[in-house]
């Protein structure tokens, strides 16, 4: 049988494919400098979140507030060069025509995109994040009208992410006159938000490949749910640079774990999201209902981990008891 | 780093070909295999003053590769999923030159899970001994060997469910 699937993947494998050189080194000298600027950054943030955590939990006294934070590398950024990455204006090296286009699409941006809706943010909170849905459903415009302005396409833009992560920047400013708004705290936020995805996966019968999915699943009245959280930005894969091998949850999750307070709206906005999707979820009996599903999410999205750091570093149950201290 | 880059581009294209082909096992599709197996071999070029000096350059990106087409896989899914959901999904036509029983074999491949997939792509067409396989797969050597044979048994049951489909078909049609 060995030897008939050997000789069978050998036959079917595509077996002319040839690396595109240029656009390999092209790529990885792009990520060497999106890398340069994304430890300078996470130092900061490192610093800041030493300073910063013990005080930032619930009930403890305040401390540095995440709006004077720079925001995490390249979700913000793209390249990684800080929260002003993207850097306005006109740039070295671009022709006039592009500079026109960048100044006239600044310009609409600031001008045409819609406003915050009010209470979805709050610069003085150590979330940012204070209505996760109004929040996120405005980033959606913002993303959707900036790349309708007219220049987007001549932006010259090699991720998307970059322009939006601006345009959420220029209108902010616009509004609050907040000039470095943590605007990389709302996309990673908004991206995690999306990242669960509940499915069900059948009869308890079927529960038997459990221990080869990924994904950890939940009990329901009629079999099994499963959870998924992922769908992490690509620009944060180059934030996870520290082994090189991963896919960039630690970084996302990371974040949230300097910013405790996010962390609690995030699992408790999760957990909303996850029972709303299944209703007919149930305990197992291990712990509360709730407690399950944060402990769902948390695995799932800490997933490329290994077990050991997973299960040192994720308490489901007294994280959601001391978010609700 | 001139030398370096020779170095590299030496690399690349001793190790490419191979990893291309698997990814293209994992992924069933060529282009997205191709799109996958550059991006690790960026990564490599990025930290390859490192990798250079490891003891299998190659086993480093066949893991990252493995490791960013489960992110795809898992993102894609995602997206079907919303797609759903809002009634936008509609079923992909593509065009597979190649022949019925190649396209088969990918299809069925399609079917198993990603750790079975994985599993018979690392061990079967990387020709990757247990204990590498183990490695990339953060399992021990006896959970391997276990998945192995689940995933062999998998994949045949799957072309012979295909195979029985086609029958009814045939003889419907």
């Amino acid at each position: 049988m060995a030897d008939d699937l050997q000789a069978l993947l050998h036959a079917v494998a595509a077996d002319d494919c040839r690396p595109d050189h240029e656009r390999i080194v092209r790529r990885g000298r792009q990520l060497q400098r999106w890398r340069a600027g994304v430890l300078s950054v996470t130092a900061m943030v490192v610093a800041l979140a030493v300073v910063g955590v013990g005080q930032a939990l619930p009930g403890s006294p305040p401390g540095p507030s995440v709006a004077d934070a720079p925001s995490v590398g390249p979700t913000s950024d793209g390249d990684g060069s800080s929260e002003d990455g993207f850097q306005q204006g006109v740039l070295p090296g671009m022709t006039p025509e592009e500079a026109e286009a960048r100044s006239a699409w600044e310009e609409a941006v600031r001008t045409q995109l819609p406003p915050p809706p009010p209470g979805a943010l709050d610069a003085e909170s150590e979330t940012y994040v204070q209505d996760p849905v109004a929040a996120c459903r405005w980033r959606d415009e913002v993303a959707e009208q900036a790349a309708a302005l007219p220049g987007w396409d001549d932006l010259g833009l090699e991720k998307e992410e970059m322009g939006v992560s601006e345009a959420l920047r220029l209108v902010v400013t616009e509004h609050t006159g907040d000039r470095s708004p943590p605007v990389g705290l709302l996309l990673t936020y908004c991206m995690l938000r999306e990242a669960v995805i509940v499915e069900p996966v059948g009869s308890p019968d079927a529960a038997g490949e459990a221990d080869e999915a990924a994904w950890p699943q939940l009990a329901a009245e009629d079999g099994y749910y499963e959870v998924m959280v992922f769908h992490l930005p690509t620009s944060l894969d180059d934030l996870m640079t520290f082994d090189g091998v991963g896919d960039g949850s630690e970084g996302a999750l990371l974040e949230l774990v300097d910013r405790p307070e996010l962390l609690c709206l995030w699992l408790e906005d999760l957990v909303e999201i996850v029972a709303a999707a299944a209703p007919d979820l149930r305990s197992t009996g291990a712990g509360s209902l709730e407690a399950e599903i944060a402990d769902a999410v948390l695995v799932s999205a800490w997933e490329p981990m290994p077990d050991q750091q997973r299960s040192t570093t994720w308490h489901a149950e007294e994280l959601l008891l001391e978010c609700r201290s | 780093m001139p030398e370096a880059d020779g170095e590299f581009t030496a690399f690349c294209a001793a190790e490419y070909p191979r990893i291309a082909a698997a990814l293209s096992l994992w992924c069933g599709d060529r282009a997205v295999a191709e799109e996958v197996a550059s991006e690790a071999f960026a990564r490599a070029y990025r930290d390859w003053k490192r990798i250079r000096r490891m003891e299998s350059p190659g086993g480093w990106v066949r893991r990252v590769a493995i490791n960013l087409a489960t992110s795809r896989f898992r993102r894609r899914r995602a997206r079907r999923r919303a797609e759903q959901r809002v009634a936008r999904d509609t079923p992909a036509t593509t065009h597979d030159p190649d022949s019925a029983a190649v396209v088969a074999v990918r299809a069925a491949l399609q079917e198993l899970s990603p750790a079975h997939r994985t599993v018979l792509v690392l061990r079967y067409h990387l020709d990757m001994p247990i204990s590498e396989v183990a490695a990339v797969m953060d399992r021990s050597e006896t959970s391997v060997t276990s998945l192995t044979q689940r995933a062999a048994a998998a994949l045949r049951a799957q072309l012979e469910r295909d195979e029985d489909r086609v029958g009814e078909g045939s003889r419907h049609g």
